[in-house]
């Protein structure tokens, strides 16, 4: 019988973007079994609901990940906005739908680009990061932050952005449209690329229901669900909706799914800029959450659904404010393509869910 | 939209009620505790294209919750987090960490109710009793 | 090469074999960087990083890890001091080889999981390249009749016009040799890989020091390879292969940053492939060769 070596992967490894540990049972080179643990960064965030009222709170959400962090935001004040039953002005929801498309574009560079480097293409993972640094400029421009936005909040946003400043964006973001092509060709046609990607973590489609993983990683598997289609907030305004989807199934279909919901991202701020409604950008919310009021509110992240659940009890502090990241959901069926791979391939398996731990520990 | 439906279950319920969502294909999505007074509340959240159903179930202290794992396999994370925030054990789910899943300085520390922590909060008033 | 020939080049590869290996690193690296829109570190950046790493406490898991390194180095110097003083070609390539089995020696030595899968990588490259690396005399022996490096300064035309496809063939295997993408698969420049740093993931301060300045000087030992294809009598021959070899370094450059790392499976068999190709039909061209030019084998 050959050798078994324990390899600890993790929590600190250069090519994992966020603290996971995997105890790898190892047989020459080759994956047996794999163990996860996470907790590493857990800080206690939905306890501190307790103590921050319901409109600081949202401060807290947008720091629970660097990448998510306008997400988190936009799910918490839409939870919220469900709980109090507040009625949201328009142009809030479409300027939150904008910095959302911009937070995906942003954050499926940021993993193009980690996917890159965790092959070896040291020089692709520059260019995808350069790329993304033009997405940060529209942030900084509107915003303020590049990362951490604070320009959502219960009842509509902070911020407005004038009209000189929404079609600099689309100029920004049709200039960019070009370069990305370039990149993404190299993704899905490279051989060197296509030897790494094709064939790695195959999640068959009946797994990944049986896994209820979400996403970009179920949409590479063939299902077709994304939240957007149901069409609340500001993406009611939007024509037609499909979700990108891939048949393969594996790693380089899950870089398809990706790489093409980029374009998707674009085309949508290009049509909701074009449909911008006028009027104010917040509504005033007086008053506390209910006592025993409960709503539950979901959100396409970029890393997949992501599931609020809200509780009041008739002061300013919620009883219970619970973020399911969607992470969380896809942890299961990474460990599923763990078993049995490569060693190489493992950081490809882990970085193909798009992990976000410190969402998951929050 | 169709308005998410909150339904109050009690503990026998649950295993007939994950079956029947299995079955139709309902898509496990979120467990979580909260603290109701003395009891915890544990919420399951099953959705199907847009409809969301979400079962309520009042655990007391130290009872043992029949695993939604053993049905919903991606579920053993929420139960190990809920055991390590809540002190509310599931039996038989599939993975275990036994508490050790968050590392967290005081036990329980969503629940202050839960056994864990009223042993906790025992032994350390020993410790004061001794020390002080 | 005579005992005093010996010495001289010991001298000087010693001391400008190093500096030559770190100047090439620095030009490496900040050429890498403007490849990939940055810019990159100062020329002597490698310098600075091995005297940072040389002033550090020793932090290693055993004595012996050390003692391994330090006679891979000993080596390395030996094996490019004989190859500049004109000596035997084997000699070299065994001495080499001798160097790269104690670095692989001492990350076993460490007992670590990642250092020793990283060893176990370096072996299997080891495999992939050895065959070229080894064949490579042989043809020398073919096209000039002895296994000294300094027969080529009698020779009337360079090797290249002769064993074009053995260049060839060790061109492919040098990127092997020289760790760059795609075969970077044991010890990358960058921590980005799965095995941590791989076969150096134990190797620190002063044991890094010396892993880092081995491989300059195996840096200028593997160009050198490259540059005896293009020496013969005339006087700027010396020149011209030394241009040559700065040109291959640069397509390395180029390589390393247009292609993903491979796995092990695919570094071997198509090293293999690539060799029996290259010195099949090389061994094909030698025989056209002498058979109509020089009249019969």
């Amino acid at each position: 019988m050959a050798d078994r070596t324990i390899v600890p992967f993790g929590p600190h490894h250069p090519v994992l973007p966020e603290p996971l540990h995997l105890d790898l049972v190892i047989e020459d080179e080759r994956v047996v079994e794999a163990i996860p643990q996470i907790g590493f960064v857990h800080r206690g965030l939905e306890k501190l609901v307790e103590k921050r009222d319901f409109k600081s709170y949202v401060y807290i959400t947008e720091r629970i990940c660097g990448i998510c962090a306008f997400g988190h935001s936009l799910g918490y004040s839409e939870t919220v906005e469900a709980l109090m039953e507040v009625e949201v002005p328009p142009r809030a929801q479409a300027l939150r739908v904008i910095w959302h498309e911009l937070s995906r574009t942003h954050s499926h560079l940021l993993w193009l680009g980690l996917l890159a480097d965790a092959f070896g293409f040291e020089n692709l993972f520059m260019q995808c990061w350069r790329l993304r640094e033009r997405v940060l400029d529209i942030f900084e421009r509107t915003t303020g932050g590049r990362v951490i936005l604070s320009a959502c909040n219960v009842g509509g946003v902070n911020h407005d952005i004038a009209d000189e400043d929404l079609q600099g964006i689309v100029l920004v973001l049709e200039g960019m449209i070009g370069e990305y092509k370039t990149l993404l060709k190299t993704f899905m046609k490279d051989r060197s690329v296509a030897n790494r990607l094709r064939g790695v973590g195959v999640l068959t489609k009946e797994e990944a229901i049986g896994f209820g993983v979400v996403g970009p990683f179920a949409r590479a598997s063939g299902i077709a669900e994304d939240i957007r289609t149901f069409g609340h907030g500001g993406y009611g305004l939007l024509g037609s909706f499909e979700p990108v989807t891939a048949d393969e199934c594996d790693g380089y279909a899950r870089c398809k799914v990706r790489g093409d919901e980029v374009f998707q991202s674009i085309d949508i701020i290009k049509e909701i800029i074009q449909k911008m409604p006028e009027g104010e950008i917040m509504t005033k919310v007086k008053g506390s959450p209910a006592a025993g009021a409960r709503a539950v509110w979901q959100l396409e992240q970029p890393r997949g659904e992501c599931f609020y659940y809200a509780k009041g009890n008739g002061t300013k502090f919620l009883e219970r404010f619970r973020i399911r990241t969607p992470t969380f959901m896809n942890l299961g069926g990474m460990v599923h393509t763990l078993q049995g791979c490569d060693l190489a391939d493992v950081p490809l398996n882990v970085l193909t869910i798009d992990p976000c731990i410190s969402c998951s520990e929050r | 939209m169709q308005a998410p439906a909150f339904t109050e279950i009690t503990l026998d319920q649950l295993a007939g009620k994950l079956s029947s969502y299995k079955e139709d294909g309902w898509r496990f999505a979120n467990l979580c505790g909260t603290t109701a007074g003395n009891m915890v509340e544990i919420l399951i959240s099953f959705t199907l294209d847009e409809k969301i159903d979400n079962l309520l179930l009042f655990v007391e202290k130290g009872v043992k919750v029949p695993a939604v794992s053993k049905i919903f396999p991606s579920a053993f994370l929420y139960e190990n987090e809920t055991f390590d925030l809540y002190g509310v054990k599931f039996d038989g789910t599939i993975l275990d960490f036994d508490g050790r899943f968050y590392i967290t300085s005081v036990p329980t520390p969503m629940n202050p109710h839960s056994l864990a922590a009223e042993e906790y909060l025992a032994s350390s008033s020993d410790e004061e009793a001794n020390n002080g | 090469m005579t005992p005093l020939s010996f010495v001289i080049a010991l001298v000087a590869f010693t001391v400008f074999g190093a500096v030559f290996g770190c100047l090439i690193a620095g030009v490496d690296r900040i050429i890498t960087a403007r490849m990939q829109g940055r810019v990159g570190p100062p020329l002597l950046q490698p310098y600075y990083d091995v005297r940072k790493l040389l002033a550090k406490e020793n932090r290693s898991l055993n004595g012996f890890m050390g003692y391994y390194l330090v006679l891979s180095l000993i080596f390395a110097i030996l094996s490019g001091a004989i190859f500049f003083a004109g000596g035997n070609l084997l000699l070299v390539v065994f001495l080499i080889g001798l160097s790269t089995l104690l670095f692989i020696v001492a990350a076993y030595s460490s007992r670590s999981p990642y250092a020793e899968i990283g060893a176990g990588r370096e072996i299997i490259q080891v495999l992939a390249y050895e065959p070229m690396i080894l064949l490579m005399p042989v043809f020398f022996f073919f096209a000039t009749g002895s296994f000294n490096v300094s027969a080529i300064f009698s020779l009337q035309y360079p090797l290249i016009v002769i064993l074009p496809l053995v260049f060839a063939g060790l061109l492919f295997i040098i990127t092997i040799k020289l760790r760059k993408s795609p075969f970077d698969l044991s010890y990358s420049h960058h921590a980005h890989q799965e095995l941590v740093k791989g076969i150096s993931t134990e190797m620190t301060g002063r044991n890094l020091a010396i892993v880092e300045i081995t491989h300059w000087y195996e840096n200028v030992l593997f160009l050198g390879y490259v540059g005896i294809f293009f020496v013969w009598v005339h006087p700027v021959a010396l020149v011209i292969a030394v241009v040559v070899a700065l040109a291959v370094y640069f397509l390395e450059i180029v390589i390393d940053n247009t292609f993903a790392r491979v796995k092990w499976q695919s570094m071997l068999g198509w090293s293999w492939a690539v060799t029996l190709v290259c010195t099949v039909s090389n061994l094909v061209l030698l025989t056209v060769i002498i058979r109509f030019f020089a009249g019969g084998l």
